[in-house]
C-alpha cells in the first residue's frame, strides 16, 4: 500500500479540468488531489466589488466593464439581501460583461459621455491585456477610461499557501499553471521549489496534460528530486520571460500590500498602474476607497482557498450556497472549487436536487 | 425571505421546473396538461395535437435568425415532439412603446415565410402594447400552433432501456450565436444559430412504418442536459452520454472553450433528440444524415436502467461523471 500524497493543483482551470474530464476518479487511490487558490475571482474580496456598486450607485455616467463571473459574487451589505453587480444591474445600474479588455475601446468612442470604469483582475495571465488596454488608451488619447486594478500574482501565493499549511496538510508537490509560466518565466517557480523543498510541475490545461503533470509529480517524489518540471512543452519552449513581462512592468507596478480572500493581507502580491498612467487609474480618477465588509459568517471560503478545508466541510455547501445563489465566491467561477464540487455531485444531497 | 421571480426561472434548468411543478401545478394541473412540448387534444373521436410557446431574445435578430422565425419554428419543432403536422396557428404580440415599424416588418416577413413554407394558417392574433424595458425597444411573441398527427399510427411509448440517444444535428450554434450578436463578443467569423423548422427533415422518418422512434424532444432553453434531466425524472430512467460523440461544429467547440461554457448546456432551435430502438438506429442515422438538417446526426449516448445518478457523460479520456442540472445563469468565465 501507497501512503498518501497530496499534490495541489494551484491553478481553478485545473480544478475545473480534473472533474470535467473525469481525471479525479481515475487517478490512483492515494493520490489526493488539494485545491488551491489559483482562482481569480474567488480570492478577489468582496470590498473591492462593492467600491463599484457604489461608484456606479453616486455617478449615474459611469459605465462598469466586468468579465462575466465577477457579475454574480455577492457582496453581502446587508446579510438578507445580497447585493452583487448583477442586482446592480438590475436596478438599472450600467454594468457591461466584456470578454476582452481592449472591446472597451469601442464602448468608450461610441458613447464618449460616459465614464467607463474597467474591473481589470485575474492573474499574470490577464495583466498583459490590461497593461495592453493602458498604453491604447494613451496612444488614442482616450479620457472615458480607467482602470480598476486588481491584478493578483501567482508565487506570493503559493508562498502563503505553503506557509500556512501545516506538515500534515502541506502538498507533496504542486501542479503550476502553465499559462502564467508563460509570461513569467520559470525562475520563480524554480525559487518556490528550492525553497519549500516541493517539486513544481508546470502543466497545460488538456486532462493530457494533467495525467502526464500528476505522473511526473509522483516520479519527482519517487527520485526524491526538487526543482521544476515543464509539462507544457508545447507552448513553453525556452524558459525565459515572456514578452508580455515587459509590458507588465512598463504599465504596473506592486502595490505595498493586497487584502486576498482567504489568504490576507499579502505584501507585493498585487499589481497597480504606475504613477505615470495614474489619468488612467480609477482608484486615482474616481477616489475610490473600499469599505470593509463582513463576509456571510459560515461561508468557508477562505479556509478553501487555503487547501485546509474542502467544500465538503463547509456548513452552507449544496444546501443555502449554490451556485444558483451563491453565498460565497468559491461557489460563483467555475473554476471555483465548490461550484467544481456541486457541479460533479461530490457531497451534494438529495435535497439540493442537483441531479434530483 | 419573500420569494419573488428571478431571471434564473427562465432559464430552463432546474428553478424552472420547480416553479412549474411547486406554483403553475398548485393551481391549473388537470389530468389531461401535458408535461411535453406538445399535448393530445380530444374532442369525440377526433384528435390532434397543440402547442404553445413564448419568444423573448435578445437581440431580436441573430445570424441564422429572428424572433419571427423562432417564433414559428419553435412550436413547429415542438409539435413534431408528438409527430405533428403544423397547420393551424394562433399568435399574441406584445410591443413595446417605440419599437420601429420597420424592425415589426421584418420580423413580421420572417414570420410570413416560415408559415408559407408549411402552409400554416394563420387563424387568429392580438396585439398589446406596453412601455419599454430598456433603451431597446422590442417584442415578444406567443405562439399556438394545432395539427393533425402525420402518421394516425405513430404514437410514442417514451424512452426504453437500451435505446440509442441521436441528436440530429451538430449541437451549441444557436446560444452561441445569440451570446455572440448581444455581447458582441468579438470572435473572428461568425457562428450563425441553428433556428430551423425540422418539419422536412423528420416528417419522411415519422411516416415510415418501418422506422421506430420510441420519445423525442428538442434540447433549446436548458439545453441537452437539461432536457436530459426533464426526461429522467419523468420515465425514471438514467441516460449515459458521450461526450468524444457530440457533434459540434469546430468553431462552436472553439467558442465554448474560449467562453468556458457547457455546451450541454445550451439552447439549440433546430435539434431534436430522438430516442430510438437499437434496431433503427442506423437507418435513421442514415436518414437523417442525407439532409442538409441533419448533417451532424450522430448517436449521442443511451438510456440505462435508473441509477443514483441519473445524467452521467463519458468523458473522452475514459472517465464518468455526473451532468448537473443547471442551476445557475451561466456566463463566459475569465481566462
Amino acid at each position: 500500500m501507497s501512503s498518501e500524497l497530496r499534490i495541489m493543483e494551484f491553478c481553478g482551470g485545473h480544478t475545473h479540468a480534473l472533474f470535467r474530464s473525469g481525471l479525479l476518479e481515475l487517478l490512483a487511490p492515494h493520490i489526493k488531489m488539494i485545491h488551491g487558490p489559483g482562482c481569480p475571482v474567488c480570492v478577489l474580496p468582496p470590498h473591492h466589488i462593492q467600491a463599484v456598486i457604489d461608484l456606479l450607485e453616486s455617478d449615474p455616467q459611469v459605465v462598469a466593464c466586468v468579465y462575466g463571473d465577477l457579475l454574480r459574487i455577492p457582496t453581502l451589505v446587508k446579510a438578507a439581501t445580497s447585493e452583487s453587480l448583477l442586482a446592480a444591474k438590475s436596478r438599472g445600474r450600467d454594468v457591461r460583461m466584456i470578454y476582452s479588455p481592449l472591446d472597451i475601446l469601442q464602448l468608450a468612442s461610441a458613447e464618449p459621455s460616459k465614464k467607463f470604469v474597467f474591473m481589470a483582475i485575474g492573474f499574470e495571465t490577464t495583466a498583459p491585456a490590461t497593461a495592453l488596454l493602458v498604453k491604447e488608451l494613451a496612444r488614442r488619447n482616450v479620457t472615458n477610461v480607467s482602470i480598476l486594478c486588481l491584478h493578483v500574482l501567482t508565487p506570493p501565493a503559493i508562498e502563503t499557501v505553503l506557509q500556512a499549511l501545516t506538515a500534515a496538510e502541506r502538498p507533496h508537490a504542486i501542479i503550476g499553471p502553465g499559462h502564467v509560466a508563460l509570461v513569467t518565466g520559470l525562475k520563480l517557480f524554480s525559487e518556490l521549489s528550492e525553497r519549500f523543498g516541493i517539486p513544481i510541475v508546470i502543466s497545460g490545461f488538456e486532462a493530457e496534460d494533467l495525467k502526464e503533470s500528476v505522473e511526473l509529480c509522483t516520479q519527482s517524489l519517487s527520485q526524491k528530486k526538487v526543482g521544476v518540471v515543464n509539462q507544457y512543452t508545447r507552448a513553453l519552449k525556452v524558459d525565459q520571460q515572456g514578452p508580455a513581462q515587459n509590458l507588465l512592468e512598463e504599465v504596473f507596478d506592486l502595490r505595498k500590500t493586497f487584502e486576498w480572500r482567504g489568504l490576507g493581507s499579502l505584501p507585493k502580491s498585487a499589481y497597480r498602474l504606475r504613477p505615470e498612467w495614474a489619468k488612467y487609474d480609477a482608484e486615482v480618477q474616481h477616489s475610490i476607497t473600499y469599505r470593509s465588509l463582513a463576509e456571510h459568517p459560515q461561508c468557508q471560503c477562505g479556509q478553501i482557498l487555503l487547501g485546509k478545508k474542502t467544500p465538503t466541510d463547509c456548513r452552507l455547501f449544496a444546501k443555502a450556497c449554490r451556485p444558483s445563489r451563491p453565498l460565497g465566491a468559491c461557489m460563483v467561477s467555475g473554476e471555483g472549487a465548490c461550484h467544481a464540487y456541486f457541479d460533479a455531485g461530490v457531497g451534494v444531497g438529495k435535497d439540493a436536487g442537483a441531479f434530483q | 425571505m419573500t420569494e419573488i421571480i428571478s431571471r434564473i426561472h427562465g432559464t430552463g434548468g432546474r428553478s424552472t421546473h420547480e416553479l412549474i411543478s411547486k406554483i403553475f401545478h398548485s393551481y391549473l394541473k388537470n389530468p389531461n396538461l401535458s408535461s411535453h412540448d406538445a399535448a393530445i387534444c380530444r374532442m369525440g373521436s377526433e384528435e390532434f395535437l397543440v402547442t404553445t410557446d413564448c419568444h423573448v431574445v435578445e437581440p431580436l435578430f441573430f445570424p441564422g435568425g429572428d424572433i419571427g422565425k423562432m417564433a414559428v419554428t419553435g412550436v413547429i419543432n415542438d409539435l413534431l415532439t408528438q409527430g405533428g403536422r403544423p397547420q393551424f396557428m394562433s399568435l399574441g404580440f406584445i410591443l413595446e412603446e417605440g419599437l420601429a415599424f420597420e424592425t415589426l416588418r421584418r420580423v413580421l416577413e420572417s414570420m410570413k415565410a416560415v408559415l408559407a413554407a408549411h402552409e400554416i394558417q394563420l387563424l387568429c392574433a392580438d396585439t398589446k402594447v406596453v412601455p419599454a424595458r430598456n433603451q431597446n425597444p422590442g417584442l415578444m411573441i406567443a405562439s399556438t400552433l394545432w395539427g393533425s398527427r402525420l402518421h394516425p399510427d405513430r404514437k410514442f411509448s417514451g424512452p426504453q432501456i437500451g435505446d440509442a440517444i441521436i441528436s440530429t444535428s451538430f449541437i451549441g450554434a444557436h446560444g452561441i450565436a445569440v451570446l455572440q450578436a448581444r455581447e458582441q463578443l468579438a470572435f473572428r467569423g461568425q457562428i450563425e444559430s441553428d433556428c430551423a423548422s425540422l418539419f422536412p427533415l423528420l416528417a419522411p422518418i415519422l411516416t415510415d412504418n418501418n422506422l421506430s422512434i420510441h420519445f423525442m424532444r428538442d434540447p433549446t432553453r436548458g439545453g441537452v442536459a437539461g432536457i436530459s434531466h426533464e426526461i429522467c425524472k419523468e420515465f425514471e430512467i438514467s441516460i449515459e452520454l458521450w461526450e468524444d460523440a457530440l457533434p459540434l461544429r469546430p468553431p462552436v467547440r472553439a467558442a465554448m472553450e474560449l467562453l468556458g461554457l457547457d455546451v450541454l448546456e445550451v439552447p439549440n432551435e433546430g435539434v431534436m433528440i430522438l430516442f430510438v430502438p437499437p434496431s433503427s438506429t442506423e437507418e435513421i442515422l442514415k436518414i437523417l444524415r442525407i439532409h442538409t438538417l441533419g448533417a451532424g446526426a450522430a448517436q449521442i449516448g443511451e438510456v440505462q436502467k435508473q441509477s443514483g445518478s441519473k445524467v452521467t457523460l463519458r468523458t473522452r479520456i475514459g472517465g464518468n461523471r455526473k451532468v448537473p442540472w443547471t442551476d445557475a445563469l451561466n456566463f463566459p468565465r475569465i481566462c
